[in-house]
C-alpha cells in the first residue's frame, strides 16, 4: 500500500472521501495540498459530486418580515437542519426566480431586466447580458416575464434561462402572442421565438418550472395538460397528466421532479398521491405512493409539496416546512417561522441542491 | 463460470490473524474482490479457504457485521429507518479514527460497495469542520504547497475558511 507524501488512501477512496463533503469544506480542503486541488477540478470528481448531491435535497425558502420589510433566505437541508443562506455575493438585492440543479436564477428587484445565474454553493456568478427587446416591448400585464425558467444539464457545462409571457407593444393592448426569449450560456446571446397560445398561470404554477429531457415543464392553471418548452427545437407542446387523476373537487395538483423524472403531486382532503412519469415519450405515468393526510389534518389545505427524491417530499405551509420519510412513512418538522409574517413560505419556496456546476 | 446456487453452501475466508470465518454466498457476492475468486473455475467452495492477507478477523468480523444488519433490514418492514440510524452510529462510536482509516482501507480491499460508501460519508463527517492540518494529519498527507501558494488559494477562497476555527 502507497504510505508516501501522496497519504494513506487510494486516490479513488479520497475522491470518495472529498465528493461527500459539504461544498465549504470542500473548498479548504484544496488547501490540503497540490493532488487534492488538482481532484477537485477533476471532470470525473465533479460529475460524482453532483450525481452525490441527489441524496441530499434541500429547499431554499424567502422569509419576509413585514416590519421591517425585509427578507432573507433559509435552506432547510434535510441532513444539516436549518441555516442562513445568503445571496451577498451578488451585491445587489434580487429575488430567485428558478432554480435547477444548484443554479439558480435571480431578478434583480431594483432593476427591471437585470438578471443573474449563479452557484450560490461556490458564490459563482453571472450577469445575463440585456436582451435588446426589452426598452420598446413590454410583457402583459406589469412588463415582467410571466414564466422564467432555469434548463441547466450537469453534464454539459451549459445552461439557458427562458423568459417567457404574453405581450404587447407599448401603447396597445395584448394581441394573443406568447413571446418567448431564451438565453444561450455558450452564444452569451438571447433569442426570440413567438407562438399564439392563451395559458395562464397560478404564482404555484410559474415557480414549479421542471426541467428533465432538454424540456422545460410548467402547470396551467386549467391543470388539463402540462406546457412544455422543448429547448432543442423551441416549440411549445402540450404532455397529458396521468390518466385516472382526478383535478377539481377539492383536489389540487402540483407538478414536481422526482429523481430526474416529472412527477404530478395531487393532494385531497385526506390522501396525497404522486405519480411518476415512467416513460417520457410513451406518456406512461405511474402512481408511485399513497400518503395518507391524517396525521397532519388540520393543515391539509395550506400544504404546498416543494422538492422530493424517492425518499422524502418536502412540504411548505404558512409558517412551517414539513418533511415527509416515505419508507417510514413519518412527518417532520423542519421549521418554523418566528415572527409574523406577511407572505406565505410556499410563495418562494424553491427545491435545491448543492452542485459544483459551473454558471461562467 | 461455476454457478451452483445451493441455499446451505458458505464461502470460507481467512483473515491475516485469525481463523476462517464462514459467510453465506449473499453476504461474499457483495465483495468484489472474493467475488472474483468465486467466479474463478478452479474454485470450489467446499474446500476453497479464501485467504485475505490485507484483512484482520476484526475488519472482516465488522463488514460483515454491516452487511448482515443491512440485507436483513432490507428484507424485513420498511420501518426501519431510526433503527438503521442507530445501528450505524453505534457501529462508528466502537470505531476510534485509527480503526476506521483500517476499516476503510480493509472495505476498499475487499471492494464492498456499501461498506466504502457508508465509511467515507462517515470520514467525511468528521473532517468536515475540522481544520486543514487535521485533515493532512488524518490523511498522512504532506503539505507540498509553498507558504505564498498555500496563502494565495486561502486569500481566493476566503469565504470558506469563515467561521472555522483553525488549531
Amino acid at each position: 500500500m502507497d504510505t508516501q507524501g501522496d497519504g494513506i488512501f487510494a486516490e479513488e477512496v479520497v475522491i470518495q472521501i472529498l465528493a461527500r463533503l459539504p461544498v465549504k469544506s470542500l473548498f479548504r480542503s484544496k488547501t490540503v495540498c497540490k493532488l487534492w486541488y488538482m481532484l477537485s477540478l477533476d471532470n470525473y470528481f465533479i460529475q460524482l459530486f453532483n450525481e452525490l448531491s441527489r441524496k441530499n435535497p434541500m429547499i431554499l425558502v424567502e422569509i419576509s418580515d413585514s416590519l421591517h420589510s425585509t427578507s432573507s433566505l433559509i435552506c432547510v437541508d434535510n441532513l444539516r437542519g436549518v441555516s442562513e443562506f445568503s445571496l451577498d455575493f451578488l451585491n445587489d438585492r434580487v429575488k430567485v426566480r428558478a432554480s435547477c440543479n444548484g443554479l439558480l436564477c435571480c431578478s434583480s428587484i431594483p432593476d427591471k431586466g437585470v438578471f443573474y445565474v449563479c452557484n450560490p454553493a461556490t458564490r459563482k456568478f453571472r450577469l445575463l447580458p440585456k436582451s435588446r427587446e426589452r426598452p420598446v416591448t413590454r410583457f402583459y400585464p406589469d412588463g415582467e416575464a410571466t414564466l422564467v425558467g432555469l434548463a441547466c444539464d450537469s453534464t454539459f457545462q451549459k445552461f439557458n434561462v427562458v423568459l417567457a409571457g404574453c405581450h404587447r407593444t407599448f401603447g396597445h393592448r395584448p394581441d394573443g402572442s406568447f413571446i418567448c426569449l431564451v438565453f444561450d450560456s455558450e452564444l452569451n446571446k438571447w433569442r426570440k421565438f413567438i407562438s399564439f397560445q392563451d395559458d395562464h398561470f397560478t404564482h404555484m404554477n410559474k415557480n414549479q418550472v421542471i426541467f428533465v429531457n432538454n424540456a422545460l415543464h410548467w402547470l396551467t392553471v386549467s391543470s388539463t395538460y402540462i406546457l412544455v418548452l422543448d429547448l432543442s427545437c423551441d416549440v411549445w407542446r402540450k404532455k397529458p397528466l396521468p390518466y385516472d387523476l382526478i383535478y377539481g373537487m377539492g383536489n389540487r395538483i402540483y407538478l414536481l421532479d422526482f429523481d430526474g423524472c416529472l412527477s404530478i403531486i395531487q393532494i385531497s382532503e385526506a390522501w396525497m398521491n404522486i405519480w411518476v412519469l415512467k416513460d417520457y415519450w410513451m406518456d406512461e405515468w405511474c402512481i408511485v405512493d399513497k400518503v395518507s393526510l391524517r396525521c397532519i389534518r388540520g393543515m391539509v389545505p395550506g400544504i404546498f409539496p416543494i422538492s422530493q427524491t424517492s425518499e422524502y417530499v418536502f412540504l411548505a405551509t404558512h409558517k412551517q416546512v414539513l418533511v415527509y420519510h416515505r419508507k417510514s412513512q413519518v412527518w417532520k418538522e423542519m421549521y418554523t417561522v418566528k415572527h409574523s409574517s406577511t407572505l406565505p413560505l410556499w410563495f418562494s419556496a424553491h427545491a435545491y441542491r448543492s452542485t459544483l456546476l459551473s454558471c461562467i | 463460470m461455476a454457478k451452483t446456487p445451493e441455499p446451505k453452501r458458505t464461502i470460507s475466508l481467512k483473515p491475516c490473524d485469525g481463523d476462517v470465518i464462514e459467510v453465506s454466498p449473499m453476504i461474499a457476492k457483495q465483495m468484489q474482490t472474493i467475488q472474483s475468486f468465486i467466479e474463478d473455475d478452479s474454485f470450489i467452495a467446499t474446500t476453497t479457504i479464501i485467504p485475505l492477507p490485507n484483512v484482520t478477523a476484526f475488519q472482516l468480523s465488522k463488514i460483515i457485521d454491516y452487511l448482515n444488519y443491512h440485507s436483513n433490514s432490507k428484507a424485513v418492514a420498511d420501518n426501519v429507518k431510526e433503527s438503521t440510524k442507530k445501528f450505524d452510529e453505534e457501529f462508528l462510536k466502537e470505531l476510534e479514527h485509527d480503526k476506521l482509516k483500517e476499516l476503510l482501507h480493509a472495505a476498499n480491499y475487499l471492494n464492498v460497495k456499501e461498506v466504502l460508501d457508508f465509511l467515507c460519508q462517515a470520514v467525511a463527517d468528521l473532517i468536515q469542520d475540522k481544520s486543514v492540518k487535521f485533515v493532512r494529519k488524518f490523511f498522512g498527507v504532506v503539505n507540498d504547497y509553498s507558504v505564498e501558494e498555500e496563502e494565495d488559494i486561502r486569500r481566493t477562497h476566503a469565504w470558506a475558511f469563515e467561521g472555522v476555527e483553525e488549531d
